[in-house]
């Protein structure tokens, strides 16, 4: 069996392809050419055209209709680190914020947004985003190739596929899962950088991936309850919650349990055919095969039967067995121009990402009795999507350059305390990844692990992704007033390796690096700064720091206990930095000052 | 007739501290009828399914395995020969034999088992921990509401992760990230907590946004349990030799052991997992040990929250994801059978000695008694004083009760 190590590749801890820089008017490097990429379909003239010039008029207007007042701008500093955390899923490098803040150009913003959208982080950022919202957290059986998966995902948002060209493509696919090898388990595959090692066309493995379409994973993951599948698509890609007819009629809506079985019906009609025999611990490969009928393959599950010998219907009746396939026809109804829900559930979606919450909440729920906050504007948004082709990077440039995405955070003079009309920006928690990968950047941990002398960069990469992907996993649909953590979250940022390894003064470190370069200590806590909070401290601020140091350095202090030796399970994090003498009191202060800026909500926070 | 005076009388000439309330409230628990006598719960979680003909209900003939059925010390009910200790103490155990579901894969199962729904992709419906930690609310000891011990267990689904299980990875020891990081000391911790207060007041006054607020009040609530008394209780090596021994030198025996002492120190919720019933190969020879964990670390349990004073206030509850066929498959195994199946209940609010429910000579199908997931939740909720009826709003804004249409089984309750 073909070893599937290339793609798993050299793990890097920077994680999200190590943004070199990508500051406004830095190259960006060419990426690989993927296998199999999607070709943007040729540009069509927009027939309409509402940018973000009349989603700003729309939302001044209704601002003014229910008196209130927009929060200021938001400062540079903010707007740098927010698009990055939205769009790239990872803070600045501390080089970028300098340039960005000394830059003059009146245009940096929009500029910032282009190269954000130009790098290799954003594609791995989006990949992870519907890797999570399509497959989940769990592992979803001995069919499922997650690596491949996340492969599909990322080069189509390398190629910048249009959306319902992928969505189409995910709907109906067919082929084969996997090119086999040894089973990774979810951590595992999250944890590893696809970009570190694609193969060059040509290339042996690459022929061999040529074969297989990582896109009948996300099917496959339902083969437990394939009943799901089309609540599930419906939801995600329609924002219609059709499988509340799943059990019975529904009480508000129009759908009938009917409806959804012929709906269910047509994502049935396939076959998956076994290629290997069951192995342990290895991905079984299938070939998912497209079929007329749903009917005799689940005539034993009395939960899918009624459903597989349902006729495949759209959900306004359309019939979905004429044609050539259906599966294809349900994809192409899905998808169309003229469905009424596609291109709103996307965009309804993505404003929720950028502006922290979606005209109807949750992002997935787009009914008339769930009160959307003004409908008549996302349909508007929607139909210039459609009009730009369904083009992802054109609905985020649009809506990163709107006056709502650049308020600040703070509240206005007239607020609206739930900020349903977006008058401030709503503060989000960072996500699994967009936290750990924040926390590795401010910190330089890679840089520190391999002065350390750590080979063995995937396990760490490993240990990192088990302990945040899972331990600040949340609902992403959810709009929750309240920060809703857990203390096992709390516990390790307060406690754990991560933060605490990251804020030492050793080899390699943001400290270290910060604390070697000349300079007095006020130069030391601004550089600091902005490596964690990407800004400049303010006044009082820079007095306090400087101050807690210097006394600090003045007054004898206990020994501090030296670090604890790794017990059982504690993994590569735990040796760094043995070997280092212990800090003096200047440097631990310094130590003290990190680790508060690193659990600090402002850090915590998207803002 | 006591009257409000005699008890006050009462109380002040035995000197002893309790209020009026307290004993009012101890009379009120030991009254006859009353439903809601436990305070907390420990669920022992049975991964994988177990067989309920090669433990609690075991049957003659071609369907039954190599092990014998032993007498209890409950007349005419006979279990497994692998729990003899647990077979000494049936006397305080409710046997349901008639458990029946429709759920048999793993996952739907285990959602089924710990939420009383089936899964259904438009709600995350809160487990049974999760309303457990909801209404009953945080103990005074600093401790969480709800544990799980050894495995992820389920979240609190919509009730959001704060009503979550508090996890601990190795069960008998101390949670992770509980002590400081390297080079950190009390005072150095301290020093740190004020620049960390300090930046977060001035992030939450130039927002002014609750969730600011919110995160502090975690933070402080984490602080709490670090420097809690209580902390201790989840180090089981504290405990006795001997006390250990009983339950057995398994992890799930001292996840059991664990689960008494969290509960002793006001935790509401612990679940404990013993893996490994998913036996669809060599099912004889793995049930056999797996009672072999089971018997000593349960009974020990038992027992040991008697000695505690805790038995009458704790309900104890054993079930898995479903039974396991008659049929004896190819491999020596039994595959999933949800059509019957079995569940224990044990200790406060329930009636010991009883078995309820009988399946037919094959252990196939239930032929008295059926109770449903739903209703064994409900049982459970009831002897904890939550109502299964309850609504909450879901985020969709469908009201969910605490059980799909539960009944508790009354014939069970104390």
């Amino acid at each position: 069996m073909r070893s599937r190590s290339f793609l798993l590749g050299v793990l890097s801890v920077a994680g999200a392809g190590v943004l070199a820089a990508c500051g406004p008017g830095a190259a960006v490097a060419p990426r690989p050419v993927a296998p199999a990429p999607v070709a943007p379909r040729a540009a069509a003239k927009p027939a309409v055209s509402f940018g973000t010039d009349g989603i700003d008029a729309a939302l001044r207007q209704a601002w003014q209709a229910a008196s209130l007042a927009p929060a200021p701008r938001a400062d540079d500093s903010t707007f740098l680190r927010r698009a990055y955390v939205d769009i790239a899923g990872t803070i600045p490098p501390h080089e970028v914020v300098t340039a960005f803040l000394a830059s003059t150009d009146p245009d940096k913003r929009k500029k910032l947004v282009e190269s954000l959208l130009a790098s290799p982080d954003y594609s791995e950022h989006w990949m992870n985003y519907w890797d999570d919202v399509l497959m989940g957290r769990e592992v979803k059986g001995p069919v499922v190739d997650r690596v491949a998966f996340r492969y599909w995902l990322r080069a189509r948002f390398e190629a910048n596929a249009p959306w319902d060209r992928m969505v189409r493509d995910l709907v109906s696919a067919t082929g084969q899962n996997s090119i086999g090898g040894a089973r990774v388990k979810v951590p595992q595959a999250m944890a590893v950088p696809l970009g570190s090692d694609v193969p060059k066309q040509g290339d042996e493995d690459a022929s061999d991936l040529d074969k297989i379409n990582g896109a009948v994973n996300w099917t496959l993951r339902f083969e437990g309850a394939p009943q799901d599948l089309a609540g599930n698509a419906s939801r995600v890609f329609l924002g219609v919650q059709i499988q509340c007819a799943q059990c019975h009629d529904h009480k508000t809506e129009k759908w009938e349990q009917d409806d959804f079985r012929r709906f269910a019906s047509a994502f049935l009609h396939h076959r998956v055919d076994p290629l290997d025999r069951k192995e342990k611990g290895v991905v079984r490969r299938v070939e998912l095969v497209d079929l007329a009928k749903g009917g005799n393959r689940f005539a034993k599950n009395a939960d899918v039967a009624p459903i597989a010998q349902a006729k495949a219907t759209a959900l306004d009746g359309t019939d979905l067995e004429k044609g050539d396939g259906t599966r294809k026809a349900l994809a192409t109804w899905m998808t169309a121009r003229d469905n009424p829900w596609f291109a709103k559930a996307f965009v309804n979606r993505m404003w929720g990402h950028f502006l922290g919450r979606g005209f109807y909440n949750p992002v997935d729920d787009i009914r008339a009795v769930n009160t959307p906050t003004m409908p008549e504007l996302l349909d508007k948004i929607a139909a210039d999507f459609v009009a730009h082709d369904y083009d992802i990077k054109h609905l985020v440039r649009t809506i990163c350059a709107t006056e709502a995405y650049q308020l600040a955070a703070s509240a206005s003079a007239k607020p609206d305390p739930e900020n349903t009309y977006w008058t401030r920006f709503h503060l989000v928690p960072l996500g699994p990844e967009e936290l750990l990968n924040a926390l590795l950047r401010a910190t330089d941990l890679e840089t520190s692990a391999k002065k350390a002398g750590i080979q063995n960069m995937d396990a760490l990469r490993l240990q990192l992704v088990r302990q945040y992907a899972f331990l600040f996993d949340t609902d992403e649909t959810d709009d929750v007033p309240d920060y809703s953590g857990t203390v096992t979250q709390a516990l390790s940022l307060l406690n754990g390796q991560l933060v605490g390894q990251g804020a030492r003064a050793i080899p390699g470190s943001t400290l270290d690096d910060v604390l070697a370069k000349p300079g007095d200590d006020a130069s030391k806590i601004d550089a600091l700064v902005m490596r964690v909070l990407s800004r400049k401290p303010t006044e009082a601020e820079r007095a306090k720091w400087v101050s807690y140091v210097q006394i600090a350095d003045k007054t004898p202090r206990a020994t501090i206990p030296p670090p604890k030796k790794g017990g059982p399970g504690a993994g590569p994090l735990a040796r760094l930095g043995n070997k280092v003498p212990p800090v003096d009191a200047r440097r631990a202060a310094y130590e003290d000052v990190l680790w508060a800026l690193l659990n600090s909500s402002e850090f915590v926070f998207n803002h | 007739m006591l009257t409000r005076r005699d008890l006050l009388r009462a109380g002040l000439m035995t000197g002893v501290g309790f209020g009026v309330s307290s004993i009012l409230e101890r009379l009120a628990l030991a009254a006859p009828g009353t439903t809601a006598r436990a305070k907390a719960m420990i669920l022992l979680y049975m991964n994988g399914g177990p067989s309920h003909i090669d433990t609690w209900d075991p049957k003659a003939g071609k369907v039954a395995g190599p092990a014998k059925a032993i007498a209890t010390s409950v007349p005419g009910v006979m279990i497994s020969e692998h729990m003899p200790q647990l077979a000494r103490l049936a006397n305080k155990l409710a046997i349901v034999r008639g458990m029946t579901s429709k759920e048999g894969n793993h996952q739907r199962a285990q959602y089924l088992l710990r939420t009383g729904y089936s899964p259904n992709p438009t709600v995350a419906h809160p487990s049974l921990a999760a309303w457990v930690a909801k209404k009953l609310g945080e103990p005074a000891t600093g401790l969480p509401s709800s544990v799980s011990l050894g495995g992820p267990s389920l979240g609190a689904g919509f009730f959001g992760v704060q009503y979550g299980p508090f996890v601990v990875q190795t069960p008998g020891q101390m949670p992770q990230n509980v002590g400081y990081g390297p080079g950190v000391d009390d005072t150095r911790f301290e020093s740190r907590k004020r620049l960390l207060d300090g930046l977060d007041s001035g992030f939450a006054a130039q927002t002014g946004d609750v969730k600011v607020e919110g995160r502090r009040k975690l933070y402080e609530k984490a602080d709490r349990l670090m420097h809690a008394s209580a902390l201790k209780a989840f180090d089981a090596s504290e405990e006795p030799e001997a006390v250990r021994a009983a339950y057995g030198d398994t992890p799930f025996g001292r996840g059991c052991l664990t689960a008494a002492r969290l509960v002793a120190s006001g935790v509401r919720f612990v679940e404990v997992t013993l893996d490994g019933w998913d036996t669809h190969n060599d099912v004889f020879g793995r049930t056999k040990k797996l009672m072999g964990t089971l018997d000593p670390a349960m009974s020990g349990l038992l027992e040991d929250l008697q000695r505690r004073g805790l038995a009458d206030s704790t309900l104890v509850v054993w079930m898995g994801d479903f039974g396991r066929t008659p049929n004896i498959n190819g491999n020596d195994g039994r595959d999933h059978f949800p059509n019957a199946w079995s569940a224990v209940l044990a200790g406060g609010g329930i009636k010991g000695g009883v078995v309820h429910g009988e399946t037919d000579a094959q252990g196939a199908k239930v032929v008295k008694d059926p109770v449903t997931v739903p209703n064994l939740l409900a049982t459970v909720a009831t002897t904890l004083g939550l109502d299964p009826a309850e609504m909450a709003q879901s985020p969709a804004g469908r009201p969910i009760s605490l059980t799909d249409g539960g009944a508790p089984v009354r014939s069970i309750l104390a």
